[in-house]
């Protein structure tokens, strides 16, 4: 019999039946149990008990009091109740789906339509005024998203994965074992956090850098690694880059025109009186790509090293358009 | 070749679903829900046509069937709803409903936190468990860096049709400016949120400097939001600078920019790696902004 077929029909037999049912009436019902061992026939049973486990079908075995003893399936925990949706629920579970479902780079989307299914939702409910877009695609070149996928499976189980990555403006990639501890997608980018077995060190990889993932094969049903009870995958996600540990903390001064300056509040805190921002940081490459990103509305005023970095930079912007020789 | 557990669990949908229509349902339709082609759909009715008690009687096996392009099923058994939620349909719920459950706005983020509940309620055993858990190893974007005031002023001017008096950066025209806004949505592009006024323009919502419900309503015209949305993902915006061409690597290419401060952002932010070729104008714009730039820091200080 056809392992499908017989799993379906298990169900059926152990909802149907008045009254649980033992193992070895299965037997007599089922020409897959009737053979081999009992230690193989219950070997076989388990397996099947544990595969409609994942699929979330509960089968318990009880024994009630007249001494019989079987298996039934738990109806309750199995099967979903009624859930009754307003409109406002079935606007809010369309917008999000929208969203989730036009991006191919989104995990679970097979189990995203059919959640929705299941709730008798259609994703063509939004709220009218608020529309959502993760806009993550862009960002992943050609098979990214099975690579994702690919992630977010040996996440969930908990499987180290081999990892060749080109780190941004680098040349060749590298190969590393990883064990994911969190995936996340922010600003359009997905990035996966783990711990990095060539630098011993918990690291951030953006995605569309992975260049192959190939998750540890061997042991399925065995996790690689457990995630260390402190790790905090959302205080990694909104750690600004200027926190980043390229090197030890120095206190950098931007002063900022006061037109724009409330663009920069809310990640460098409140300017003094003469619009003068004081910013401590351990990745100051990334202040100076914020300071040249606002042209002439910024002036890095310290380091001393910032600042021949923005000038260096500025150097390069004239050399490239062959306008060096006028510069000074 | 489908694999069991999606057999499983597509029959274990199937069945209870299209019970309820006793016209059958399209198979077309079926096969979104299930993400599975036609073949696959048809394949997998002819397997399961003979689930029931091994030893049983016809009148005891489910009855499904496909007749033209819509499957029927007869006789359901007690296959009468669907399984509650698995790990991974769980997941896909939360992951889906994060960034409302996190928005800055405050009526999405109450119905999305409530609802959110209610599913976690219904979850089966092991999805209940687990994907609580998982998820907060799987994150999606919340906000930017808007204001939470802004976005709340903003969500009600959108819901009772009011008039805001704003002071919005223009980024493309690097001009801090007041005006008249009448908001008829809220649109969140890759976390960040953006505001869409009567005209069809988007307004990135962290660049309001200030905002001021007025009393003043309007009535909002018909603007195809979902339109803007797909023009903001793909990076569309107005007064979008066609004709850049870059250097970049050695490699000549086009670059179509939102506005002429973008462009400059971009190359500075190569730091001589990228040559802006075209237009010519605004190369010689560039080298002169960056000439300016350079004094500054060639100053002692």
């Amino acid at each position: 019999m056809d392992r499908l077929e017989r799993l379906l029909d298990l169900v059926h037999v152990l909802q149907t039946a008045p009254r649980p049912v033992p193992l070895s009436a299965l037997k007599d019902q089922f020409a897959d149990y009737a053979e081999g061992s009992d230690e193989a026939v219950r070997r076989k049973f388990e397996r099947d008990k544990a595969e409609l486990a994942r699929i979330g079908v509960v089968l318990r075995y009880v024994e009630d009091e007249e001494g019989d003893a079987g298996y039934f399936v738990d109806a309750e925990a199995t099967y979903l109740p009624d859930l009754p949706l307003d409109e406002a629920d079935r606007a809010v579970l369309a917008t999000a789906a929208q969203a989730a479902l036009a991006d191919p780079s989104f995990p679970h989307r097979r189990a995203l339509r059919l959640a929705l299914a299941k709730l008798g939702a259609t994703p063509d409910d939004a709220v009218p005024e608020v529309h959502l877009a993760h806009g993550a695609a862009d960002d992943l070149p050609e098979g990214g998203a099975s690579r994702l996928e690919a992630l977010g499976a040996a996440l969930t189980a908990r499987k180290r994965v081999r990892l060749r990555y080109r780190k941004a403006r680098a040349d060749d990639a590298t190969e590393r074992d990883v064990d994911p501890y969190g995936l996340f997608l922010r600003r359009g980018a997905w990035y996966l956090v783990g711990r990095d077995h060539r630098s011993g060190e918990t690291r951030m990889f953006r995605v569309s850098r992975i260049e192959e993932a190939t998750p540890n094969t061997k042991k399925p049903g065995t996790p690689d690694f457990e995630v260390p009870a402190d790790f905090d995958l959302d205080a990694v996600m909104r750690t600004s880059p200027l926190r980043y540990a390229v090197h030890a903390p120095v206190e950098a001064r931007v002063r900022v025109d006061p037109d724009v300056a409330f663009l920069l509040e809310r990640q460098w805190g409140p300017p003094d009186a003469d619009g003068v921002f004081t910013v401590e940081t351990t990745h100051l490459d990334f202040l100076v790509d914020q300071v040249l990103g606002l042209g002439r509305r910024a002036e890095l005023l310290a380091p001393p090293e910032g600042r021949a970095r923005v000038a260096a930079a500025l150097r390069a912007v004239l050399e490239a358009h062959g306008a060096e020789e006028a510069a000074s | 070749m489908s694999k069991l557990p999606d057999d499983l669990t597509r029959f274990l949908f199937l069945v209870p679903h299209v019970a309820q229509h006793p016209d059958g349902v399209p198979v077309a339709d079926l096969c979104e829900q299930l993400s599975c082609t036609p073949a696959q759909l048809r394949r997998l009715v002819e397997r399961v046509a003979m689930v029931g008690a091994p030893d049983g009687g016809p009148d005891e096996l489910v009855e499904i069937y496909l007749e033209g392009d819509r499957v029927h099923v007869a006789l359901p058994q007690r296959f009468t709803r669907p399984p509650r939620f698995t790990v991974d349909e769980m997941l896909a719920l939360l992951l889906a409903l994060a960034p409302l459950r996190e928005a800055a706005l405050p009526t999405l983020r109450e119905r999305a936190g409530a609802l959110t509940d209610r599913l976690l309620e219904v979850a089966g055993e092991r999805a209940g468990e687990v994907a609580p858990a998982l998820v907060s190893r799987l994150v999606i974007q919340g906000d930017g860096d808007e204001s939470p005031a802004h976005l709340r002023d903003l969500e009600i001017a959108v819901r009772e049709r009011r008039v805001l008096d704003a002071e919005y950066y223009t980024a493309g025209r690097d001009v801090l400016g007041r005006r008249r806004l009448a908001p008829v949505g809220l649109l969140q592009v890759r976390g960040e949120w953006y505001a869409v006024g009567d005209d069809g323009k988007t307004f990135k919502v962290e660049r309001f400097r200030e905002l001021a419900l007025t009393d003043e309503t309007f009535e909002p015209p018909a603007i195809d939001l979902e339109a803007i949305r797909r023009r903001l993902v793909r990076g569309q915006l107005e007064g979008r600078l066609e004709e850049a061409r870059l250097r970049v690597g050695g490699e000549e290419r086009p670059w179509p920019t939102a506005s002429t401060h973008a462009l400059r952002r971009t190359v500075r932010a190569h730091r001589g790696a990228a040559e802006l070729l075209a237009p010519a104008a605004e190369r010689q714009a560039l080298i002169d902004e960056t000439r300016a730039l350079l004094a500054r820091y060639e100053e002692s200080r």
